[in-house]
């Protein structure tokens, strides 16, 4: 039975379709009573006093916390640096100061404005480049110094107090580079880009439910990314054994990197401990636009050395992470954004400066891509300015600058599996590259692009999953790992029933709950088909190997010339000779059947070690578990009096090893494109001058709708399957390189209509508009 | 204060007590508790929260529980069962537009109301009748070739 590569539909299908699925948002507990939160109107300012006895003596308030109510601990990813509540100071518009629970949400929100807080407000700092300064005119973390980190920076003379990140990477000559280039005629070519603030904006708004058991026990809902890391921190923060604290996740409803922490549940959770009574929280959408971790801008100087054939040999970027009030979900950006600077390219010299800076703004958080996706924007217009100015084809250029399998890339990560040659080549078939886009009528321009992507999934990992087999020879999976919508408990479910030789209906899937269901680090970098696809393979081996161990002195021979199979074990060549799984339970009187000798329960660990990186060098071993590559195209029709921007046809070909369920490639594919065209194009939250974000609505912070996408017959899919040797079956994560090559390459396509290059994401109407009147200005306009 | 409502919501009548200042969406949720019909926008801009009301589509954020008063409402539970799925339900799984399937339940009763409408829609039918309903997950062009293939089915 082959079930893994097949298109299997969804096992969590029926649920969504006929609206039981049971979300975070969907859960009612008796008693239960609803949060609120008071949060900071300024970016920057003191708290002075805090009164909250107005809002106490509200008929139908339970329960009012602050910061005092909390343990004074600071948390965060790697660097400590954030109260659940604001402490003694607020450092961006939205920071939560207080919070209610009550009998419905509509007293909790009237009493939170009934909390008086007293403010001394503080100038607030906004530009990144003013907050990397050796002497900026505000800090933002007086008492930086002092928090516990668990990251060590690169070293400097001097850190520039508002930074919380840096990171180097000195790989070959680079200086050596730039001679040659400048001697042999060849060319330097320099510039800026930036992206822009995005927000995962979840169809679900963060949200969790929270209650505590007499004996002091937490239990915790919450549609996150990992319930180790809710728990790992839901203990931190409420000063918890770990123990004590079980974190449920239900069905979730979108996450892409926005779900990795659960401070509204911490928060919660407080409330409910100091209510005696469960309490929910849903975040309202202007709540979870404005005041929860984004996708904050990077700013990036890159200037290439690159020989007069198109030969790239020296690479310098200088880039800083435009953080928020909290370094947050975001602290590794700085590094895993340099990834991407050798990315699939051979490259002798590269020199990286990588920087994270606190501003006022919103905390920078995880999105698809982390990182790589920003830098793929600068690296890849890069790579199609290279080509124009060589004159090369820009698929050629890129070909002629690959790796070879074997060969390391510039920060020591071995080139394996490697099918960026061939994501590209089928890519620029499919979009018809060597033949140029039709001419439309003025105003409308048509023109092609194409950019080359990679995503590196994070080590050090690990990831656990038990598998017990039951007396009807069904299996049960218990797993961690989390179903974002991305399809991981259909492609898990997949693997046991080929792993068992039983139908999928045979298998059944527990979902996380830290009481049952064993580690698994994240759902996120991709990780889930790698890391606990092969843990699910080896506990089914595991389960396996006991069964065989109990049936083999039943048939006489060696475990080892037993095989399992659909609810049989038999011996290998002889598959007369063999027993039922069935066989193997005895009946207990009362009890329905038990195993003959203990229950089956298969265990196993992947593991995925990395060495850590010096921060000054970027130089180590293996620093990731697997490098992905992927290709995408768009043909744009560009409108230089409107500024609109359509993309008309989109391909995105990407390499997963071996496509579990080629049509969950599928829909990443697609769905992937389709958030990379809004981020290309029109994502953007908003601020005004005081630091609060203006457009906090789905109304107003445009995600694409239908009508941004190519018509049916103009998306196409292409997988690319290179087999990893480390990959359950050869497979690689698929969820996030679909989003790293879209913007360069609708961004390279508005180039080729109408010969305008605009540097920061996104590419709205008015910076089209904007970069077309210029370029008319300048005597340069064609058309 | 609480004022009463009686409504039928997929074809079972009931009599709620809700806030005059709480939506439809909320007396269904909260008051009936049928959660297939969600909430993530709270302005009428995502059309998770999509019901029919007498054939019609109704973002149940931006009605009064009260303006329902005798009114039919279909609701993602009334559209199938498990057991007896109807064909676009069937084809929203077959075809892949289901991800995260928050938006799924809102999705799908457009496209009820749609091909209720006009049975045979062309591809620009479809993009026209999805313009209220936003996916994160990106499932627009599964979700029309689901739509497409129910609207091919009943055309044999």
């Amino acid at each position: 039975m082959n079930v893994v590569g097949t298109s299997t539909k969804r096992i969590d299908g029926i649920e969504k379709v006929t609206g039981s699925a049971e979300f975070t948002t969907d859960i009612v507990l008796p008693r239960m009573i609803h949060a609120k939160l008071k949060r900071s109107p300024f970016a920057h300012a003191k708290i002075l006093r805090i009164d909250t006895s107005k809002a106490e003596q509200m008929p139908g308030v339970r329960a009012v916390i602050t910061a005092a109510d909390l343990p004074d601990i600071r948390l965060g990813i790697l660097t400590l640096d954030e109260h659940l509540l604001a402490h003694d100071k607020t450092r961006l518009v939205g920071e939560p100061v207080a919070a209610v629970a009550a009998d419905t949400p509509e007293i909790a929100r009237a009493a939170c404005e009934q909390i008086e807080v007293e403010y001394e407000e503080l100038p607030p700092l906004f530009d990144p480049e003013e907050a990397i300064k050796l002497d900026p005119p505000v800090v933002l973390h007086e008492e930086y110094e002092e928090y516990e980190k668990l990251l060590e920076l690169a070293e400097m003379d001097e850190r520039p107090p508002n930074l919380w990140q840096a990171y180097r990477i000195r790989h070959g000559d680079i200086d050596a580079a730039f001679k040659k280039a400048e001697d042999e005629g060849g060319h330097i070519i320099e510039n800026r880009y930036s992206t822009g603030y995005v927000h995962t904006a979840c169809m679900e708004p963060h949200g969790a439910v929270a209650q505590w058991s007499s004996d002091g026990a937490l239990t915790l809902w919450a549609g996150g990314q990992s319930p180790y890391i809710a728990r790992d921190g839901l203990s931190k923060a409420l000063d918890l054994p770990p123990s004590k604290v079980r974190v449920i996740v239900p069905f979730v409803g979108g996450a892409f990197g926005g779900k990795l922490t659960v401070k509204e549940g911490a928060i919660a959770a407080a409330l409910a401990r100091k209510a005696g009574r469960p309490v929910k929280i849903i975040l309202t959408r202007a709540e979870d636009l404005s005041a929860t971790a984004a996708r904050t801008p990077f700013i990036f100087d890159v200037k290439d050395a690159v020989t007069k054939d198109g030969i790239l040999i020296g690479r310098k970027v200088t880039s800083i992470l435009w953080g928020g009030g909290y370094s947050g979900e975001g602290i590794l950006k700085p590094i895993f954004s340099t990834h991407l600077y050798p990315g699939s390219y051979r490259l002798a010299a590269l020199w990286v400066d990588s920087y994270g800076v606190y501003t006022n703004r919103v905390s920078g958080g995880a999105l698809r891509g982390y990182g790589c996706a920003e830098s793929a924007w600068a690296v890849e217009t890069q790579m199609d300015i290279i080509a124009r100015m060589c004159d090369i084809d820009a698929v050629q250029l890129r070909i002629n600058n690959l790796l070879n399998e074997g060969e390391r890339t510039a920060i020591t990560m071995p080139a394996h599996a490697f099918s960026a040659h061939e994501c590209l080549t089928k890519c620029a078939d499919a979009i018809e590259w060597e033949t140029p886009s039709e001419s439309l009528e003025s105003p409308w321009y048509r023109g092609k692009g194409i950019a080359l992507g990679n995503k590196y999934s994070f080590a050090p990992t690990a990831s656990s999953t038990e598998l017990k087999v039951h007396e009807d020879a069904s299996c049960e999976l218990r797993t961690s790992a989390v179903d974002l919508g991305q399809g991981a408990y259909t492609i898990l479910t997949q693997i046991v029933a080929d792993e068992f030789g039983i139908e999928i209906d045979q298998v059944k899937l527990i979902t996380p709950d830290t009481a049952i269901t064993p580690f698994d680090h994240v759902a996120g970098s991709s990780r889930q088909t790698f890391h606990t696809g092969n843990a699910t393979r080896m506990a089914c081996d595991d389960a396996k190997r006991q069964i065989r161990e109990v049936a083999a002195p039943k048939l006489e021979v060696h475990p080892d010339d037993l095989d399992v199979s659909g609810g049989n074990i038999f011996v290998k060549g002889s598959p007369e000779k063999s027993i039922k799984i069935e066989d193997l339970f005895v009946v207990e009187m009362l009890a329905g059947k038990r195993p003959a000798v203990d229950e089956v329960i298969g265990k196993a660990t992947w593991e995925v070690t990395a060495s850590p990186h010096d921060p000054n060098t970027g130089q180590g071993e293996e620093p990731m578990a697997y490098m992905g590559h992927g290709a995408q195209a768009a043909e744009v029709e560009v409108n230089v009096e409107t500024g609109r921007v359509r993309v008309r046809k989109f391909v995105s070909a990407i390499d997963v090893g071996k496509a579990m369920n080629p049509q969950g490639v599928e829909m990443q594919n697609y769905g992937g494109g389709c958030m990379g065209i809004g981020i290309a194009l029109h994502e953007d939250m908003c601020f005004d001058a005081s630091g609060q974000m203006t457009n906090a609505s789905l109304m107003d912070y445009k995600i694409p709708s239908i009508v941004e996408m190519p018509l049916n017959e103009y998306m196409e899919s292409i997988i690319v399957e290179v087999p990893h040797q480390h990959g359950p079956y050869g497979a690689k994560g698929a969820g996030e390189i679909v989003v790293v090559p879209t913007s360069p390459a609708i961004g390279n396509a508005i180039y080729d209509a109408i010969g305008v290059r605009i540097w920061d994401q996104p590419l709205t109407p008015e910076k089209v508009v904007k970069a077309w009147k210029e370029k008319k200005a300048s005597g340069n306009g064609s058309g | 204060m609480k004022y009463p409502l009686s409504l039928t919501v997929n074809d079972e009548n009931y009599d709620i007590l809700v806030e005059p200042y709480h939506t439809l969406m909320e007396a269904i949720r909260d008051g009936i508790g049928l959660t297939g019909t969600k909430c993530a926008c709270e302005d009428g801009r995502c059309g998770t929260c999509t019901v029919l009301i007498d054939g019609q589509i109704v973002k149940s954020c931006l009605m009064l529980g009260l303006q329902a008063k005798g009114k039919s409402v279909l609701t993602i539970e009334g559209m199938g069962s498990p057991d007896a799925l109807h064909p676009l339900q069937a084809a929203f799984l077959e075809h892949g537009a289901v991800q995260c399937g928050y938006c799924t339940p809102g999705m799908l009763l457009t496209a009820q109301q749609l091909l209720d409408e006009n049975p045979n829609p062309t591809e620009e039918d479809i993009r026209s009748a999805f313009v209220g309903n936003l996916c994160r997950c990106g499932v627009y062009t599964h979700a029309t070739e689901a739509v497409l293939s129910v609207a091919g089915e009943k055309e044999k």
